[in-house]
């Protein structure tokens, strides 16, 4: 960590490569889909797609701050559902979308703040404590309407412009996405808090030892994956068309795939790495929609395309971080800690 | 239940705490009995130990993985697969023996692959299961379009199996009964046992005083996939068809890490054991059973089953059984 200055530019000029990779990647599949069908290359479908990445990308980027400190998060698919049922019920009885929208995220904060509470201080396992919570969230995101589609004021309400609206030619879910991975990106590689990030994840004594408040960046990850999930679910229901409890599901597996597809080809989970992936992920989607394959064939790709991303980031990113470290990182801050 | 779990036994023992839970499914049964005239009928009491034998089946493999610190979360897909498997072959005509080889043999191929991801190419366990999970899962919907295969060939002894009692009591929970007795001999009277508990404590020792640490993980791995595969059968067989999602995926998922930390705080306080994850499946049966039976939403049963996940967890973790595991489920 000492040289981490001179490091950098390092790790500069060796991203260059895997982002090379990944743009052939990317180009490789666009050059597939668009002679095997060709629509795939219209305007219309490429808004589309646009569209979709966007939402399955604001997912993937809230688990990747995840990632960084170290723990997993399985409780986002439900807690983005309770805060998109809020959103959805909130606008059916007839209030503005923007205080609506808002309380929405609002939940999110709190169920973020409980796992990264949970986790960062009380120093429950992350993985089975995150399901509990997430369980909870799921109850409470059946209360609204018995696990009823929620339609109310949706047409009126102007909700629907999250997912419609087009500024300057591009559709607004890849503006609030692009900006979303720009801030990212400022935060986590270009900002002392990013580093602290990283080296919570990579030595917790460490950083502990380095004056890093370990727990307020595990419990900060941890709400920054509740609120950008629930983001996502809000603007995946305005692009239904109504609330749907259930909006989350299909992106546990997608995220947890595309960061660990952009960490295995960057060595890392990174803001780029996610979101290259994130591309290449909806494009494929996108292609095989448009082939009109049935979902289960995709989530079948998606699961293999998860298990080789593994497979071939195994060596690199996880063995460091088995064994005897593990053990030790709860200990000491048990004792480290304030 | 309590006397098969007690052996060098003394009365004073039972209102120990680690004997607290099974004293909370004693009083549960009672106040539910003594308050709702539905549940208290023999037939709800016996449907409840029917189907908690399967969930218990279920989840007996993971009760071991956890305990030697590593998460399965594939074992309710690699169940759906078998009993997708199980249903297509059946419609083949192919002979029972046969069916039950070949099915158990795709559940297994479930656990090698995860065997092989976790502890040979140190991937996350949770996080290759999901990975594993999830292309089960595909694979077995990819198998019925999307639906269940039903089974259009009836077959007598698999129905007796299912809905059979012997004295009474149905033969499914008996068979759950015995595996688990099975079980415990296995984890508490044998070195098995005693390397189980031991990377549970500190896997790194356990592999320099010479024990294959990572074989053992990798069979473990196969054996819980093996135990859910019986269960993907039996599930076949009790709803006439190859179900491709397992009550609702996620919930099973849930109540099997609820059951499995639940008890934990049995019999070894802390430790995942056999008896107490049974203890811990009979307890959530009752639980959901009594819930729909007074007929409350959906989402009391879910907060219900978080609160509890979140009991377990907390209890197991404050008892102080090893922060070392809990160091290890953290760092995945």
């Amino acid at each position: 960590m000492t040289d981490m200055t001179a490091k950098r530019k390092q790790i500069l000029s060796d991203d260059v490569k895997p982002i090379v990779i990944f743009l052939i990647m990317i180009s490789f599949i666009v050059v597939v889909f668009s002679l095997m069908h060709e629509q795939f290359l219209t305007a219309r479908n490429i808004s589309t797609m646009l569209k979709h990445a966007s939402i399955s990308a604001i997912f993937a980027l809230g688990v990747t701050f995840v990632v960084v400190v170290g723990h997993f998060d399985l409780s986002f698919p439900m807690v983005c559902a309770l805060a998109g049922m809020t959103n959805s019920f909130l606008i059916a009885q007839d209030i503005h979308v923007v205080p609506s929208v808002g309380l929405g995220l609002a939940v999110a904060v709190v169920f973020g703040l409980l796992n990264g509470v949970a986790v960062g201080k009380l120093k429950l396992p992350d993985i089975v404590t995150t399901v509990g919570i997430g369980a909870i969230a799921w109850g409470f995101a059946y209360m609204y309407s018995g696990g009823a589609y929620i339609y109310g004021n949706v047409l009126t309400s102007g909700i629907l412009e999250l997912n419609d609206a087009v500024w300057l030619g591009v559709p607004l879910p890849a503006i609030l996405m692009g900006s979303l991975y720009f801030f990212g990106y400022l935060v986590l590689h270009r900002s002392r808090y990013g580093r602290c990030f990283y080296s919570t994840g990579d030595n917790k004594i460490a950083a502990i030892y380095s004056g890093i408040n370990v727990q307020a960046y595990i419990i900060a990850a941890f709400v920054i994956c509740a609120v950008l999930s629930s983001f996502g679910a809000i603007m995946s229901n305005a692009s239904q068309g109504q609330g749907n409890v259930r909006v989350g599901l299909v992106f546990l597996l997608s995220s947890y795939a595309t960061v660990f597809l952009g960490s295995a080809v960057f060595k890392k989970p990174t803001i780029y790495g996610t979101f290259l992936a994130a591309l290449f992920m909806a494009t494929m989607l996108n292609g095989f929609t448009l082939m009109t394959v049935s979902y289960f064939y995709m989530d079948f790709i998606i699961g293999i395309v998860l298990v080789a991303a593994l497979c071939l980031s195994s060596d690199i990113f996880f063995k460091k971080r088995t064994g005897k470290r593990s053990m030790d990182v709860s200990d000491s801050t048990a004792e480290a800690g304030p | 239940m309590k006397n098969a779990n007690s052996n060098p036994f003394r009365f004073g023992q039972l209102f120990q705490s680690q004997f607290g839970l099974i004293w909370l499914l004693f009083a549960m049964v009672i106040v539910f009995s003594i308050t709702s005239s539905a549940f208290r009928t023999p037939d709800n009491l016996l449907e409840i130990l029917r189907s908690s034998g399967i969930y218990a089946i279920l989840v007996l493999g993971l009760t071991w993985v956890v305990a030697v610190g590593e998460l399965d979360v594939s074992f309710a897909s690699a169940a759906a697969l078998v009993s997708m498997v199980t249903a297509y072959l059946i419609n083949l005509g192919i002979p029972m023996g046969v069916i039950v080889i070949l099915a158990l043999a795709a559940g297994m191929l479930i656990g090698i692959i995860n065997g092989i991801m976790v502890s040979y190419m140190k991937i996350p366990s949770l996080i290759a299961t999901i990975a594993t999970g999830f292309t089960a899962t595909a694979i077995a919907k990819i198998m019925g379009e999307g639906k269940p295969i039903f089974i259009t060939v009836g077959s007598k002894i698999v129905y007796e199996f299912v809905y059979g009692k012997l004295f009474g009591i149905p033969v499914l929970f008996l068979t759950a009964l015995f595996i688990y007795l099975a079980c415990r001999f296995l984890q508490d009277r044998t070195v098995m046992g005693q390397h189980l508990y031991a990377l549970g404590e500190n896997r790194q020792a356990t592999q320099e005083s010479g024990i294959n640490a990572s074989k053992i993980v990798f069979y473990y791995f196969i054996l819980s996939s093996v135990m859910s595969s019986i269960a993907g059968i039996l599930v076949t067989a009790q709803f006439g068809s190859g179900q491709h999602e397992i009550g609702g995926g996620n919930a099973v998922m849930i109540e099997g890490f609820t059951a499995v930390f639940l008890g934990a705080m049995v019999i070894k306080t802390g430790k995942p054991n056999v008896i107490g994850t049974l203890i811990g499946v009979i307890i959530l049966t009752v639980l959901v059973n009594w819930i729909t039976l007074l007929g409350l939403p959906t989402f009391i049963v879910w907060l219900t089953r978080g609160s509890l996940l979140l009991v377990g967890v907390t209890l197991v973790t404050l008892s102080g059984y090893q922060r070392k595991l809990i160091g290890k489920l953290q760092a995945g």
